[in-house]
């Protein structure tokens, strides 16, 4: 079952880029395309297939079976798939919105995983608080907008 | 393999449970504005013990001295008291009349010490949720303030990466006040701001919080030093004189806004703090912080920062510039010419060095700049000192 799985999805990968190839009907290559589509999970290097849709895979096996003996005369097909995958997964990490989507996705970082967190660079009031709060109290007599900076601390008549 | 879990757990229990260093602080600050105007010297001393991994004490105080001068609306040559017409027809004091005019002038106040002293208690529960409880006290010859404050902070969930924090505070001040003939008396006024937060650990070099707030005050929220010009026929010759008046502040101000702030080490030598806050409030006050500072490790022990702040504010809706072409008000009503309710664009610029001596001394000196786009200037100069024990 396994095998089958397999090999149905390395087909489905060859038959998504290399349509030129088979000598299958328009009908056939549009059931390829949309299996190659709906089964196949580009998850790395190696593809895998949907558990859920095995069903469908094994039904399947009398085109991919052509399929097979296709590859075997085209050995480069099964070279050039993966390479096509692994580009565009390239190009997605490089993009500013892919970093930008991973910069602010949080990760669970673990109490031994913090020592970077606790150091005093990292904390809100930096490494200096006592100059911080200067700066404050500097901003707060001469400015008329005050708060988000927590609730303790006193009054003051500079303003 | 079970000596590596056993190993994490310790290591992990070790970590939560690591109970932070013992220190005290002195900070010096010297700030002056230009124009010969405000000259502060500020010392500010902070103790902070933690008898136990559960609970934190920290106890500050601090002495200003002010000194310099402030500007303000004044007689060109001498004030002659203003018709009662004029007294009883104005919600403010009205303070005379000149028939010279007026000028906006640095008024010289007197060298004053304005002396403060805090203390707040941290306690930590079993899930290490921690309650702050903490009383402010400040006096100064002109301004009392007392203060308590509560805040609790929670954890989301079980590796303490996502935490909220609730925090409410009061004061109850009390602010000296002239009436017509500069006799003094005091009136009181009160503030309250509450606040909600979040802070979400991003990555293991990276984390982010904000929170929305209120605040609320209510009582003499006027500046007793300044002052305004107010017209009225006073001798009801049909023309309109100007008489020098207490600038008059609505009595209650309601405000709100949202801050959020970014931490992130990029690289062992670089660490980067950005921050927004914006803020609104009933006087006709928007105002948009943005503030960014970077830290660079030279080496173990010496650290440099550079510190940018932008911040824009529209004025209040009964602010009036005195360089305006009319900046009189009407006899009735609030106004007030202070510019630090006008409209503004204020930044900042700082640059620091820190130096760490065997993880137990930390020696720093900071040099700022801070710009109104109006004129106004400040430099200041901070040192303190870390011991750590």
């Amino acid at each position: 079952m396994i095998r089958i799985a397999i090999m149905s999805s390395v087909l489905s990968l060859t038959a998504c880029g290399h349509y030129q190839y088979l000598e299958q009907s328009n009908q056939s290559s549009q059931e390829n395309n949309r299996y190659s589509q709906s089964n196949v999970l580009f998850t790395g290097d190696k593809p895998q297939v949907k558990k859920a849709d095995q069903k469908n895979t094994v039904l399947k096996t009398k085109d991919e079976f052509k399929l097979t003996s296709l590859k075997q005369t085209t050995p480069e097909l099964k070279t050039i798939a993966p390479i096509k995958t692994k580009h565009i997964e390239t190009n997605n990490k490089e993009s500013f919105w892919y970093q930008l989507v991973e910069i602010f996705t949080p990760e669970k970082v673990k109490p031994w995983q913090k020592s970077k967190l606790a150091k005093a660079t990292m904390k809100p009031g930096g490494l200096t608080p006592g100059s911080e709060k200067f700066n404050q109290k500097i901003y707060s007599s001469k400015e008329s907008s005050r708060g988000g900076l927590g609730v303790a601390g006193g009054g003051c008549g500079c303003n | 393999m079970k000596t590596k879990t056993s190993l994490a757990l310790l290591t992990a229990a070790a970590s939560a449970l690591t109970q932070a260093d013992d220190k005290i602080s002195l900070d010096y600050l010297s700030y002056q504005e230009n124009n010969n105007r405000i000259k502060v010297d500020d010392y500010a001393l902070s103790i902070e013990a933690n008898p136990n991994v559960d609970h934190q004490i920290k106890i500050n105080m601090g002495l200003d001295i002010i000194s310099g001068a402030s500007p303000a609306w004044q007689p060109k040559v001498t004030l002659v008291t203003a018709p009662n017409e004029a007294q009883q027809s104005s919600s403010s004091n009205i303070y005379g009349y000149d028939s010279a005019g007026y000028s906006v002038q640095n008024v010289s106040v007197p060298v004053e010490e304005r002396k403060s002293a805090g203390i707040s208690w941290l306690s930590r529960d079993k899930e290490r949720n921690e309650l702050t409880l903490s009383a402010d006290y400040s006096y100064e010859p002109d301004y009392v303030s007392n203060a308590l404050a509560a805040n609790y902070l929670w954890f989301a969930d079980r590796y303490k990466n996502r935490s909220y924090t609730l925090g409410a505070s009061y004061q109850s001040n009390q602010s000296k006040v002239f009436d017509a003939t500069y006799n003094t008396s005091w009136a009181d006024l009160t503030a309250t701001n509450v606040q909600l937060g979040i802070s979400q650990v991003m990555s293991q070099r990276s984390l982010i919080d904000g929170n929305v707030f209120v605040i609320y005050d209510q009582g003499y929220l006027s500046n007793h030093y300044q002052t305004i010009l107010r017209k009225f026929d006073g001798n009801g010759d049909g023309v309109q004189e100007s008489y020098l008046s207490a600038e008059q502040r609505p009595e209650e101000k309601k405000g709100y806004g949202i801050a959020s702030n970014w931490i992130v080490q990029w690289y062992k030598q670089l660490s980067t703090h950005a921050s927004i806050r914006l803020y609104q409030d009933d006087w006709g006050i928007n105002s948009q912080t943005f503030t960014g500072k970077s830290y660079f490790n030279l080496s173990k022990d010496w650290s440099f920062h550079l510190m940018a702040r932008l911040y824009q504010q529209s004025a209040a809706n009964f602010y009036k510039d005195a360089k305006e072409a009319n900046p009189e008000f009407a006899i009735n009503g609030y106004g007030s010419a202070d510019h630090r309710l006008g409209e503004f664009t204020a930044t900042t610029v700082e640059a620091g060095i820190a130096y760490e001596w065997q993880d137990s001394i930390i020696l720093n000196g900071q040099i700022g700049n801070y710009q109104h786009d109006t004129g106004f200037a400040a430099n200041w100069f901070s040192s303190g000192i870390i011991v750590k024990y």
